[in-house]
């Protein structure tokens, strides 16, 4: 018994590869663009899984200088989803290992000059949006979805 | 009420797979002692969670049957916009939380008892299971049906043990007299 478990488990270790954690990469980069775009970011409690928290409200002097401008998309005058060109929320990128996967932000320039990406990125989430990590629940979607497509290849 | 605890007896299920055999109660000799492992109980509930996913993922409700569209109102949300794209398929999935959190709750006592893992995600399904304000009923909340259980369940078998549990269930599945060789005698 024992060594048809360790046979089975080695055939699924030859068989997760870069392509599974490409299909990850991309679930948890949606994840994180799609919550962020909706509202909400993650609080900044290290000590336990980071949770899904509605970003901090616009002030009201930013909101009015908003208003007029050409947003990024589902960028709304009032709404504070981190989007004003949309170019930072854009700029989250990935990399697949054969052992792994890394999503990062883009360290590219931005059209209005000043910080780029990755710094604006920073500094949001000092200034109190943090939104970068994968909640409590992300992980659990992506921890079930790794366990489904190792089921898939077992089939 | 609160929607329940999907429940599925595995030794029942054991049965029904024997009874699908030339020889059930030898099949069932040989596959009883397997399904004792809580990691096989587990495994089959896991698959049977797959299959309700992907059911339910391709629009069918717990009959088989598509679920009502959505009403254009929710489907010009942003928030809709922001999960779903162009997609306007019915598939109960906008976040993925509430898919996410079914899991395999126990295994005891030949029991497979399958659930929500939070309270949230809970209300969300019991709101698509009973429908509320203006949401209709879409009720995804049911094992898959009976063929399905038994593909399942033959698959984790087959998955989960070496070929000679697999050889000892065909063996079973063998006349007798074929063991006995000349005398033509079956029992």
């Amino acid at each position: 018994m024992a060594d048809a478990v360790n046979a089975i488990k080695s055939n699924i270790l030859d068989k997760i590869d870069k392509d599974m954690f490409e299909k990850l990469a991309i679930l948890a980069r949606d994840l994180i663009w799609k919550r962020t775009k909706d509202g909400y970011g993650v609080n900044d409690d290290t000590a336990d899984l980071p949770v899904k928290k509605k970003l901090k409200e616009l002030s009201a002097a930013y909101k009015k200088k908003r208003k007029g401008m050409t947003l990024g998309e589902f960028g709304t005058t009032n709404k504070s989803n981190l989007t004003l060109t949309g170019q930072m929320l854009n700029a989250i990128t990935h990399k697949t290992f054969s052992d792994g996967l890394l999503l990062t932000i883009k360290a590219s320039a931005r059209k209005d000059g000043g910080p780029n990406n990755q710094e604006l990125a920073g500094y949001v989430s000092e200034k109190g949006r943090p939104f970068f990590a994968l909640t409590d629940k992300e992980q659990k979607q992506i921890v079930k979805e790794f366990q489904r497509l190792v089921r898939e290849l077992i089939v | 009420m609160a929607i329940k605890p999907l429940r599925l007896n595995v030794y029942n299920l054991a049965k029904k797979y024997a009874n699908t055999k030339d020889n059930p109660r030898g099949t069932m000799r040989v596959v009883a002692p397997v399904i004792k492992d809580n990691s096989i109980k587990r495994e089959i509930g896991l698959r049977m969670i797959d299959a309700m996913i992907k059911r339910t993922l391709a629009s069918k409700d717990k009959k088989g049957e598509n679920f009502k569209e959505y009403s254009q109102s929710y489907i010009n949300s942003t928030k809709f916009k922001i999960y779903k794209g162009r997609s306007k398929k019915v598939n109960l999935k906008l976040t993925g939380e509430m898919q996410a959190s079914i899991d395999v709750l126990s295994t005891e006592n030949n029991i497979i008892s399958i659930y929500f893992d939070n309270n949230e995600d809970t209300a969300k399904a019991e709101g698509h299971v009973k429908g509320a304000n203006y949401l209709p009923v879409r009720d995804f909340w049911g094992l898959p049906d009976e063929d399905e259980q038994l593909k399942i369940f033959e698959m984790v078998i087959k998955e989960y043990h070496d070929e000679t549990l697999m050889q000892k269930i065909e063996f079973q599945n063998e006349p007798i007299a074929a063991k006995i060789g000349e005398q033509e005698i079956e029992i």
